[in-house]
């Protein structure tokens, strides 16, 4: 007893340095999950939250009230997957790449190079996008359909290149930053683990197979499983500013986030946007913890809890 | 643009504010009963006001951009008048536009103090079921007598709803027509007589001889992302629903979308499109038109008509403009469309009343508002006549206090600003009284119980009008879908919802 005891007086500093963490926890993402009562509620502001009538389900009648609830659920769904697989094999891919490099003076270029996107908002990345796809003035119609003799596509009222578009500005645009966490990670594996493989006579495939991959198993299951639980959640800048919220492009663009927004921006409804909000959570909460599960059921070690 | 987490940040924000502000807010549903009070029970006055009243500040919340600085040079020379006469000052804050809307529900949500704001953006009756904005007929009564007798009874019933009244409706323009506007020199090279054109297809030969002499000019450009409508429907206060013509006693609701007018229009639409007179990706551009028009990348747009109209566009390009009327002015509750409200955190509702009925009566007080401190931010060119403009160095971009006359509650007292039609305020007022009157003018729409499918069809209705106006999709095809996807979102739902409180309006009445 005494001895754990004394364990715990060793970590005390350590437990210490959570606090601040742990309060700016409490204030910014606990205190204000009481507000999911709002989603049960015809909120009115002269009574407040806990004054306002209840409505039961209600407002989470307009989620579920049309066809486009199946459309907007798998586009949401299915972009974000996509988003998760192609997004972690070419950040993964990038990262090792990074790691071969001899010349520490590429490396730091490459790596900003491949960062800059990130930092660019999303409504210049939408501009971007446009200067290569506008129909008369664009990159692609201009300077590489044209002279190639082939009629001008008309990009925004066109929805089947969509799906592709939205993927490839989305790795784009994230895959510096989810590459930095990788190659971090590639950075800190045992180096004597490559020189023994050497000496063995392990060629670089070999050793990016056997030791590389391996060292980053446990990062990658653990960056999955946290964009798992956001996969009821969209990039809104990426659905609503880079398509320019054209109206052909809605079925192949329209996520939760972009329906709520298109549907509330007039209404301005708090019950019904709350209700959109605690939909999404749930989902998503219920969505990491099923897929917990499935890593820990086959292999413990990953599993975040 | 920056509201992407509109869902989830702003309502966490909103939450934390409005519990850590607590809510104090309840004495306000009661203070309907006891409005007269501060007259009769305040008694002596004190010092210099004639009043009788106790010391009050009104705060103002209005649009535009204005410098913290300026607002209170202008707050001190407003509340000079209104010290002596009522014992009140006032404190103007200004916000932009961009960000207007959450300024807005921030100082609702928080219960910040705030006494008169102009037209709040979001719906009308979401603001009165969520308590937001206070009624005000007792109030009225007492301390808005001349808003009360000078306010028109149609427009009065514009923004009652539940037999209350929740705003006051600016004076200004409250009707409006429809046209096409376009740059007068490229028109007048075509050597066509453009002036005898009255309707949308007759517009037809002057574009393609535009396109023909300008290659490179679009002859039809959209604001920012839309093509007006040539419409003479009355949408009945917004979402689906509509009496087909104001010009008609017809008082059947109806799905605009479904019309035979709509498919016209938008059949033209497209056929233009086809034949290159609409600029390419016109329902996605962001571009102002009139910018377009002023780059002279553009021929012309379709545009709101009103006095004043082609100074109005001209300004903003720098091109000569001319406008043909294509559908003359009418009125519909829908054109009474900027009010004044008076939110449910004041302290004191019926003071804001009495400084909002001293703004639309008195000249001096709302010129003051309007358009800032004399030699600052205007300058009188033309005493007699009532005219200003920005003194030397000055302009619209860099003057501390932007003049927007027509977000305020009456410019119909203010100055002219140059540049305009110098009887413009009597062109204004017969504009407004020739305007056709819609027969469901004064119906003010609750959309209260029927959310979840204004909700839904403002989805349907956002993926195909602006895209079917630019002319970017074939109606043939896109019209049976559109119809279909807006009847499985409810449409028909809203319409008999809509047909049946416009019935008893009617009856109600006559």
């Amino acid at each position: 007893m005494s001895k754990k005891l004394k364990k715990y007086k060793r970590y005390l500093p350590l437990y210490f340095m959570m606090v601040p963490g742990l309060v700016y926890l409490i204030i910014n993402n606990y205190i204000p999950m009481g507000g999911i009562i709002i989603a049960f509620k015809k909120f009115n502001y002269a009574k407040g939250i806990l004054g306002s009538p209840w409505t039961g389900m209600d407002n989470f009648e307009f989620l579920f009230k049309t066809k486009e609830a199946w459309t907007i659920t798998r586009n949401t769904l299915v972009y974000n997957m996509l988003f998760i697989v192609i997004g972690t094999i070419l950040a993964v891919a990038v990262a090792i790449l990074l790691n071969e490099l001899k010349s520490v003076m590429a490396k730091k270029v490459y790596q900003t190079v491949i960062l800059v996107p990130f930092l660019i908002s999303i409504v210049v990345v939408s501009y971007l996008v446009y200067g290569f796809l506008s129909t008369d003035t664009g990159f692609i119609n201009r300077s590489i359909l044209q002279p190639m003799g082939k009629d001008s596509v008309s990009w925004y009222s066109d929805p089947t290149y969509w799906p592709i578009i939205l993927v490839i500005v989305n790795v784009w645009k994230n895959l510096g930053y989810n590459c930095i966490i990788y190659y971090a990670t590639v950075v800190g594996l045992d180096t004597s683990l490559y020189e023994s493989a050497a000496i063995d006579g392990a060629g670089r495939w070999k050793r990016i197979w056997h030791i590389t991959l391996p060292g980053l198993k446990t990062t990658i299951i653990t960056l999955v499983l946290m964009s798992v639980g956001r996969v009821f959640y969209s990039d809104f800048g990426l659905f609503y500013q880079v398509p320019m919220n054209s109206g052909p492009l809605i079925d192949v663009t329209n996520t939760i986030d972009t329906y709520v927004y298109r549907g509330l921006m007039e209404l301005n409804n708090i019950g019904m946007a709350s209700a959109a909000a605690v939909y999404q959570s749930l989902v998503g909460f219920i969505l990491v913890l099923s897929a917990n599960m499935l890593v820990r059921k086959i292999d413990q070690e990953s599993a975040l809890f | 643009m920056k509201r992407k987490k509109f869902t989830a940040l702003s309502l966490g924000l909103i939450l934390s504010i409005s519990m850590l502000a607590g809510c104090s807010s309840n004495k306000q549903a009661d203070t309907t009963d006891n409005t007269q009070s501060s007259t009769t029970t305040q008694g002596t006055a004190s010092g210099e006001n004639t009043s009788g009243q106790d010391a009050y500040t009104v705060k103002i919340l209005a649009p535009g951009d204005a410098s913290t600085e300026d607002c209170q040079k202008v707050s001190a020379a407003a509340s000079a008048i209104t010290k002596e006469k009522f014992n009140t000052e006032i404190e103007v804050t200004r916000v932009g536009f961009g960000s207007y809307d959450q300024q807005v529900n921030l100082m609702l949500a928080s219960n910040e103090k705030l006494d008169l704001m102009y037209q709040y953006c979001g719906n009308v009756t979401t603001a009165i079921s969520s308590g937001q904005i206070l009624p005000l007929d007792n109030y009225l009564e007492g301390y808005g007598k001349d808003l009360k007798e000078q306010i028109s009874l149609d427009d009065w019933r514009c923004v009652t709803f539940n037999g209350n009244i929740y705003g006051v409706p600016s004076n200004k323009e409250k009707a409006t027509g429809w046209g096409f506007a376009f740059n007068k020199e490229m028109a007048d090279a075509t050597g066509i007589d453009y002036t005898t054109i009255k309707t949308q297809e007759e517009l037809e030969p002057l574009l393609t001889k535009v396109k023909e002499l300008y290659p490179d000019v679009y002859p039809i450009v959209s604001n920012t992302g839309y093509c007006s409508s040539m419409t003479k429907q009355d949408d009945l206060g917004g979402d689906i629903g509509s009496l087909l013509s104001v010009d008609s006693d017809n008082t059947e609701v109806i799905n605009y979308y479904a019309s035979d007018a709509y498919l016209d229009e938008v059949k033209l639409r497209y056929d233009w499109a086809q034949k290159g007179l609409i600029m390419p990706d016109a329902s996605t551009s962001t571009e102002n038109a009139n910018s377009l028009l002023g780059a002279g990348k553009a021929f012309g747009r379709f545009s709101n008509t009103k006095p004043g109209i082609e100074q109005e566009i001209a300004k903003e390009s720098g091109k000569e403009i001319a406008v043909i009327e294509l559908i003359p002015p009418y009125t519909t509750t829908t054109r009474v469309d900027i009010v004044w409200y008076v939110p449910h955190n004041s302290k004191q509702p019926e003071r804001a009343v009495q400084i909002l009925n001293e703004i639309y009566t008195n000249p001096e007080l709302a010129n003051i508002l309007i358009n800032g401190i004399e030699g600052q931010h205007y300058e009188i060119v033309d005493a007699e006549k009532g005219i200003v403009d920005y003194p030397e160095g000055i302009n619209g971009a860099n003057t501390g206090y932007l003049s927007l006359p027509w977000a305020w509650p009456n410019e119909m007292i203010s100055y002219v600003w140059k540049g305009n039609p110098e009887d413009i305020w009597t062109q204004t007022e017969s504009f407004n009284k020739n305007a056709i009157v819609s027969p469901a003018k004064g119906f003010a729409w609750d959309n209260t119980e029927i959310q979840s499918e204004v909700a839904a069809c403002a989805n349907v209705v956002a993926k195909y009008d602006h895209a079917l106006m630019a002319g970017s999709l074939d109606p043939e095809t896109t019209i049976p879908k559109f119809i279909a996807e807006l009847e499985s979102a409810g449409a028909n739902a809203i319409i008999a919802e809509k047909q049946r409180q416009l019935d008893a309006w009617l009856e109600a009445n006559q």
